[in-house]
């Protein structure tokens, strides 16, 4: 085998245990150049196997603030998606009652009027109950 | 915990189970990015940003690959943007001096800032390839889905790093003898 680029390649492929041609290994074995490359890569590998040493200990307040900045983002957006829901149940609830007294005799507006506003609270509380929940 | 089991807590925001997968995966993260950036305050920075992003974004992780992989990517990601944004700083930037290096003898710990120089020579894309490789041994079909680019490039790139990291090592070596 030449040492050139295609072959020193096949050979790093089998120190990573990547060799697709299975006869590399025993090529390595009786090629003179071959087996010197193959043991200079281990020997690189193994200079730089120390770098592994660089200790990495878990830092237990960036866990902690990685946990908080999460949780806060999430209950943030929880609140913005129960506003925008209510928001908009109410107006379509609004808008169907609206519509309803425009349609009805309006001798009897205040009444349904009354009613809405008497309705409207009973719309947060399946959010409550949910907040009850999660809690 | 298994990992699974862990990750559909993390989904439900049990903070038992978000701590703890942070905790599991911190060193590897941390590690990768302390090794690419070779800098210890930009890892730490962009470690916490990787998880943060991570747990935003659990409903898109598939369980099909590992969770420290998924994470890898997106620390590698971040990297990317850094240098981007940062071109500027970037070509200033030295490698921190300070890293901590785990106990061990003097010789061993003068041998790796040696290797850290070496490593810091090499330009971003094949050090990463490099790490992914060697360090974590992913396979080469592996880092070419974390570094976005072909699997022979990835081989390219490994094969370019050793070559430098040999010849800086040899070269060392030289004059070590003289």
């Amino acid at each position: 085998m030449k040492k050139n680029s295609c072959s020193k390649q096949k050979i790093i492929d089998a120190y990573y245990n990547e060799a697709e041609d299975e006869g590399i290994l025993e090529h390595i074995k009786n090629c003179k150049e071959c087996a010197v490359y193959y043991e200079n890569l281990k020997a690189v590998g193994e200079k730089m196997d120390l770098m592994k040493d660089i200790d990495q200990p878990v830092n237990p307040f960036a866990v902690n603030r990685i946990v908080n900045v999460h949780l806060a983002g999430k209950e943030k957006r929880r609140i913005v998606r129960e506003a925008l829901g209510f928001f908009f149940g109410s107006s379509v609830l609004i808008g169907i009652l609206y519509g309803a007294v425009m349609a009805c005799d309006l001798k009897y507006a205040g009444v349904i009027y009354l009613s809405i506003f008497l309705i409207m609270p009973f719309l947060l509380i399946p959010m409550v109950l949910r907040r009850k929940e999660m809690n | 915990m298994d990992e699974r089991i862990l990750i559909a807590q993390c989904k439900k925001g049990n903070r038992e189970a978000l701590e703890q997968i942070v905790r599991d995966n911190y060193p590897v993260v941390k590690g990768y990015l302390i090794k690419v950036t070779l800098n210890e305050h930009l890892a730490e920075d962009l470690t916490q940003d990787c998880f943060l992003k991570a747990l935003e974004n659990l409903n898109k992780y598939s369980p099909t690959g590992k969770f420290s992989t998924w994470l890898i990517t997106i620390a590698n990601n971040l990297y990317y943007d850094y240098l981007r944004k940062n071109r500027k700083i970037v070509l200033g930037l030295e490698m921190d001096e300070n890293i901590k290096l785990a106990e061990g003898d003097f010789e061993d710990r003068i041998e790796i800032k040696e290797i850290l120089k070496i490593i810091s020579s090499l330009p971003y894309e094949k050090r990463a390839a490099f790490i992914l490789k060697h360090y974590y041994g992913y396979k080469y079909e592996e880092i070419s889905k974390i570094l976005k680019c072909p699997v022979g490039t990835v081989k390219s790139r490994i094969f370019g790093a050793i070559e430098s990291i040999q010849s800086n090592l040899e070269r060392g070596e030289a004059g070590e003898e003289k």
